[in-house]
């Protein structure tokens, strides 16, 4: 190990190791890769899909005119074209209304997903869309770590009634079905996607600080642990020190793959009313103002199709997209297999 | 397998039949849910809609001719000492459903329960402001006249004075008589005679099931009350042609009732149910199971319920909805930290409070209101005209007033002049806020937005839907700036219309800090023209009102869907009376 | 055992209890306006807002106003729903046994095709159907219900005209209002046939078809999948080697052995099914227009009616917690090695 012997084994990267081999030939986890591929290339290059169907508001703070956005945002060299795909004002969000017309229009060469109900540009919404999933994945994630960390922390370090406060907490939290729980904060909180995130976070975190404290019982009961503890070395250092670092990884990793349910949940709300702003580009709300389009009695029956079609598979895909890679790591990271 | 695939086979085969509803049965699904069957609580046009067929009033309105009335509970009515007191005489030999003979007792006991109670949430306040002058419950009035450190004798005394009021009111002359004493001249007390709240409850029944006795004796415990935990909220024993058989939910159900004193009706059987979502209500009137169902606009009529074969749409173009939606400008913005004015300065990020009282600025925003787009793109040129806010064929309504279309050289022209010119340099920055959920005004919101951003490109406007709770905030603190708004008639009077969005002390302008004597003068000397020959000279006011808000511009009045019926084209007997909320009373139905 | 079921009777009223706290401790972040929301449902009654805020306590302090809810509560009265203009206790009851029929009506399907499914995986393992399953399973994971929902009624019933939404047609419906059918259970499709209505039955359990068929696909996959991966954990056992190797058919040991083990941590998945059900139901309830409790709390968040979403949690909390504990009684049945203390 400590001497560099030329014919010692070559250490080991990690796409050579077994378990990435184990994930690579496994096709689901491929496809699910090939999707989320797929969805971030959209999300990222939005600007760019959409240069030539950009709201006013969008332009207006990113100061750009019609035609100057269209060469901007798909040309690298242009500073709004790395303003806009990283820190696009919100008004970006806003997908553009053709008319005010109530009736879906067919998709059409100049709007390849059709209009819905509003005069609402489906392929903007789809676009943009994927944005604003990533964004409440990621951003859920990040708060549901937090409270997380916070509350499996103290539960872990202190012990005692703390941790058994903290564990009843969570208990209770756990005991009624995320949705129904999110559904209530929702509403109380009021409308608008940050409200709708900070109502998912507050179900989903337990699961998450139980981990955490189970971690730090583990660690804590470790050799070195106890003799730093000996040497008289502080609580908080400790968990900062040798703690959280091995802990979070995990926890990383795991939280991440809930993108997929917390992407469910965010797009129910949002269907039941409690998402983001009516004309917000988000999959759960497009569907929400499809309803009343999505059967047609009396006529032909799926005239309609495209204004439910569209952001229902934006949402199947990228649900299962998540669903298929966390599958294939869980398989991977499980030593019994 | 096998099996399974039998029985999939099989549901599926029962899952085709259709049936239409039997010849003697109506079936009604409307998008709205039921508030309350208390005709005092009542204040939404769905339980309106089967409140006016169960219970009577002494008047009614005349099936489809709008603004005439009829006499129903009553023979005939005088009007005395100079509009101070109304006469009816009563019909006799009515029928409750319970089988109680209908008497002045039992007017006496309904109108003076609606002054007892005075719910806060209804309809109330209307009948109080005419009878005892009050436009609250005792308590409310109470506090509000004695402070809230009143002692317990000094506020008996207030009650009992209130409840003196009550007892004057309402006077039987006889069995058959009713005499109305109102507290001042109110030009409005017979129109608002016919609103539901005034349906003849039967007194003997209601009393015998725990409600209010009648009497002075316990009459405290129902001031202010939440009717709808009374029995009344879901039962009912009125003298109209149809029997509440059942509330359950989401479906009223009701069966014609054999006493009735009218004529009979055809339809024997009525069903109303609430069915929130469209498609489901479209799908049930294609397949039959529905006889008439509630669409949302002309759009989805056009595109949707106009292929189906055996469906009726009943339109008119004389036909003009008892509402009025306008856009309003707050002339005096209030609200701590206000999130809708920006920086609360004219400096490009936001408006002074008073920036709409300028006139230029209202007139710019009028001109940049689309309405062409609103009349033909949103309801597909099926709409009506507002040049004032008051529904156009009530009286007093003057459609020879211009109205401001879309023209943004003049909305630019107007900007340009606005606070001496500071507007156009610095630029401004608001909120126009609309209730969520509602796409007409988010659309009217949106299309101001685009076309004033487009003048000017330091013009900033944002458009944020209120939740409703937040709606109420803002509307309470006096905080929005600029906001679109709908209102619906209570009774038929123009003066419904034209104080709550004209007068100073209306429910409308008072939000939005409007404030003129020349129109406060006006309505007020023409809320004192009782008589029946001064009525020409009201209208003609209101009318003059209509001119002089075109030139002050407190608000900026937009079109209006016109009305439809969607049937099955075996219903017939329908018609359309703006102040009926059902649109028809159903006893003037039958089947082909 | 018995201290055992005893001690987590004990604790549902505290989790009730917390939950409760938590709701009513959010709503102090609203302003007393907010709060009316569900009290003022139109314009013209804002001119009396300040009225019915006082009426309704909405001014006052967290404190008073939890003493006031839990005041009812503890007397029987969980308050009025503005969402179903009744006593919640009386909306509950007629509502309950709607959201129980259709949870009925698709909880045997779910167990049944989950089950079945795993098994077939199993046995096949990683052969094409045991791949396919897998890819089936995992879609219907991914599938949010109302996406499910929505493509039954466009297709099924919009497209096809089959079936149907509701819980019975209009024309039964003011029939049933007449009163002569008895309502024993409030499952239509049990009461039709305890009237000798075999039509209702038959209306009812036609109107249940596409609603259940949306939760079987959302919920079944996940029973799939544990009872895949358990019955492969049993098929690897040495008692399973040691049945095989005694001679027995593949099928006894298949089905008789093995599948009975591996039903163990099927039962524990009970739980989280259950919740992932109600979810579900919220979300069908309203597509399908089925006046189930779901439904109703739906609206009730829509409208922030928190006296009605109040009492929506602590019913389904209760559901859970009684749920949760015939789970861990069945397990102890089911697996004698288990013991509660």
């Amino acid at each position: 190990m400590s001497s560099p012997d030329y014919d010692a084994p070559k250490r080991e990267r990690w796409y050579e190791s077994k378990r990435f081999r184990r994930f690579r030939r496994n096709p689901l986890a491929v496809a699910g890769v090939l999707i989320l591929l797929f969805f971030a290339g959209m999300a990222l290059l939005a600007p760019a899909l959409t240069a030539d169907r950009l709201p006013r508001g969008c332009m207006r703070d990113l100061g750009l005119g019609r035609s100057e956005a269209r060469t901007a945002l798909r040309n690298p060299a242009h500073p709004a074209f790395w303003r806009a795909t990283f820190a696009p004002p919100g008004s970006c969000y806003k997908i553009p209304r053709v008319s005010y017309s109530p009736v879906p229009k067919p998709p059409s060469k100049k709007y390849p997903l059709g209009i819905a109900s509003g005069g609402y540009d489906i392929y903007y919404g789809i676009v943009w869309g994927a944005r604003t999933s990533f964004y409440i994945g990621v951003l859920v994630v990040g708060i549901v770590l937090v409270i997380a960390t916070v509350v499996g922390g103290l539960a872990g370090l202190f012990g005692g009634w703390l941790d058994n406060l903290l564990m009843r907490l969570v208990d209770v939290v756990y005991s009624i079905p995320g949705l129904v729980l999110a559904m209530v904060f929702a509403s109380i909180f009021g409308r608008g996607l940050i409200k709708t995130m900070i109502a998912i976070a507050l179900v989903a975190w337990p699961i998450y600080a139980r981990m955490l404290r189970g971690n730090i019982l583990q660690v804590k009961a470790q050799d070195y642990i106890s003799a730093a503890h000996a040497v008289g070395v502080g609580n908080l250092r400790l968990f900062f020190k040798h703690i959280l670092p091995n802990a979070i990884g995990p926890m990383i990793i795991l939280a991440s793959l809930d993108i997929g349910a917390i992407v469910i949940t965010a797009s129910t709300l949002a269907f039941l009313g409690l998402g983001a702003d009516v004309g917000y580009a988000d999959w759960g709300q497009m569907i929400s103002f499809a309803r009343s389009w999505i059967s047609n009695p009396g006529g032909e029956p799926l005239k309609y199709w495209f204004v439910w079609f569209w952001p229902s598979m934006a949402i199947a895909l990228f649900v299962l997209g998540w669903n298929l890679l966390g599958d294939a790591v869980r398989d991977a990271l499980d030593p019994r297999s | 397998m096998k099996k399974h695939l039998f029985a999939v086979i099989a549901l599926a085969a029962l899952g085709v039949a259709s049936a239409a509803t039997p010849q003697d049965t109506y079936v009604y699904m409307q998008s709205a849910v039921f508030d309350s069957l208390d005709p005092v609580q009542a204040y939404d046009g769905a339980s309106i809609g089967v409140i006016e067929n169960v219970y009577e009033t002494l008047y009614s309105f005349k099936r489809d001719v709008p603004g005439e009335y009829e006499p129903t509970l009553a023979t005939s009515y005088e009007v005395k000492n100079d509009g101070l007191t109304y006469v009816y005489h009563l019909r006799k030999g009515v029928q409750f459903h319970s089988g109680n003979p209908m008497t002045c007792r039992d007017v006496e006991y309904s109108i003076e329960r609606i002054l007892v109670t005075m719910p806060g949430d209804s309809g109330a306040w209307f009948y109080g402001d005419a009878l005892t002058g009050y436009g609250n419950d005792a308590m409310t009035e109470a506090k509000k006249a004695l402070g809230e450190n009143a002692s317990q004798a000094e506020i008996d005394k207030f009650l009992d004075a209130y409840w003196q009021k009550i007892e004057d009111s309402v006077v039987c002359d006889d069995l058959y008589t009713v005499r109305f004493n109102l507290a001042g001249p109110d030009v409005a007390f017979f129109a608002k005679m016919l609103f539901t709240a005034a349906g003849v409850v039967d007194s003997k029944w209601a009393i015998a099931n725990g409600a209010w006795s009648g009497t002075e004796d316990d009459w405290k415990d129902w001031i202010g009350v939440d009717l709808r935990t009374g029995y009344l909220h879901n039962h009912a024993s009125g003298t109209g042609p149809y029997v509440l058989v059942k509330w359950d939910d989401k479906n009223i159900v009701a069966k014609a009732f054999d006493g009735y004193w009218g004529e009979k009706p055809a339809i024997k059987n009525v069903l109303v149910q609430a069915v929130e979502e469209e498609a489901t209500r479209l799908e049930a009137l294609r397949r039959g199971d529905a006889d008439r169902v509630d669409v949302n606009d002309w759009a989805t009529v056009n595109a949707k319920v106009k292929q189906m074969s055996g469906v009726k749409v009943w339109s008119d173009p004389a036909w003009s909805p008892a509402g009025a939606h306008v856009v309003f400008f707050n002339f005096n913005v209030q609200g701590e930290s206000n999130p809708y004015i920006g920086s609360g300065k004219l400096d490009g990020n936001g408006i002074p409070r008073d920036f709409f009282s300028d006139i230029n600025v209202r007139k710019a925003f009028a001109y940049s209101l689309d309405q062409d787009a609103i009349y033909n793109d949103i309801y597909e040129g099926k709409a009506a005209w507002y040049t004032m806010a008051l529904p156009p064929t009530w009286p007093g309504y003057d459609p020879d007033i211009p109205i401001r279309k879309l023209d943004l050289d003049k909305a630019e022209a107007y900007f340009k002049k606005a606070w001496g010119g500071k507007v156009w340099e610095k630029g401004f920055r608001v909120t126009i806020t609309h209730n969520a959920g509602n796409t007409v005004r988010q659309a009217v919101a949106e299309m101001l937005k685009a076309n004033i951003e487009s003048i000017n490109p330091k013009f900033k406007i944002d458009v944020v839907p209120l939740q409703w709770s937040d709606y109420l905030k803002a509307a309470r603190a006096k905080s929005l700036p600029v906001w679109p708004l709908g209102w619906g008639a209570d009774y038929a009077d123009p003066d419904n219309f034209i104080h709550p969005f004209y007068h100073s002390e209306g429910s409308l302008a008072k939000r939005q800090n409007f404030k003129n004597p020349e129109f406060d003068k006006l309505i007020e000397y023409a809320r004192t023209l009782v008589r029946p020959d001064q009525q020409e000279e009201r209208f003609a006011i209101y009318r003059k009102i209509g001119r002089m808000a075109y030139d002050v511009i407190p608000n900026v009045p937009y079109p209006r869907q016109s009305p439809f019926i969607i049937t099955r084209d075996n219903l017939q007997g329908v018609y359309y009376n703006s102040m009926i909320s059902g649109d028809f009373y159903w006893k003037d139905l039958s089947k082909k | 055992m018995f201290n055992y079921i005893t001690r987590r009777l004990l604790q549902i009223p505290v989790v009730l209890f917390v939950l409760s706290l938590i709701i009513m401790g959010l709503m102090q972040l609203l302003s007393p306006e907010q709060r009316a929301a569900a009290f003022v449902t139109s314009d013209k009654q804002i001119e009396n807002l300040d009225l019915i805020i006082e009426k309704y306590h909405l001014r006052e302090g967290f404190v008073v106003q939890y003493k006031l809810w839990a005041g009812e509560v503890l007397r029987g009265n969980l308050g009025f729903s503005r969402i179903s203009k009744e006593p919640v206790l009386t909306t509950i009851r007629k509502r309950f046994p709607a959201s129980m029929e259709l949870a009925l009506a698709a909880f045997v399907p779910i167990v049944l095709v989950g089950v079945w499914l795993g098994t077939q995986a199993a046995t096949h393992r990683d052969s094409l159907l045991d791949q396919l399953l897998r890819v089936v399973a995992i879609v219907g994971w991914s599938l949010p219900t109302f996406v499910v929902a929505i493509w039954l009624v466009a297709w099924i019933y919009g497209g096809l005209g089959w079936f149907g939404i509701g819980r019975l047609p209009s024309s039964l419906l003011i029939e049933l209002a007449g009163g002569d059918f008895k309502k024993y259970t409030g499952l239509f499709t049990i009461d039709g046939l305890l009237n000798g209505r075999l039509d209702i039955t038959l209306e009812a359990l036609k109107r249940l078809v596409l609603p259940a068929a949306a939760l079987v696909i959302v919920v079944s996959a996940g029973i799939m999948r544990v009872m895949r991966s358990s019955m492969l954990d049993e098929l690897g056992k040495d008692y399973v080697r040691t049945a095989r190797a005694k001679g027995l058919a593949e099928k006894t040991v298949v089905y008789k052995h093995a599948r009975r083990n591996a039903l163990i941590p099927v039962i524990t998945m009970a739980g989280p099914m259950l919740g992932r059900m109600i979810g579900g139901i919220v979300v069908i309830e309203l597509i399908f227009n089925f006046p189930g409790l779901g439904e109703w709390a739906a609206k009730a968040a829509l409208q922030l009616d928190v006296t009605t979403l109040l009492a929506f949690v602590m019913l389904i909390g209760l559901i859970m917690a009684v749920a949760n504990l015939l789970v861990d009684i069945a397990y102890v049945v089911v697996d004698p090695r288990i013991r509660y203390e």
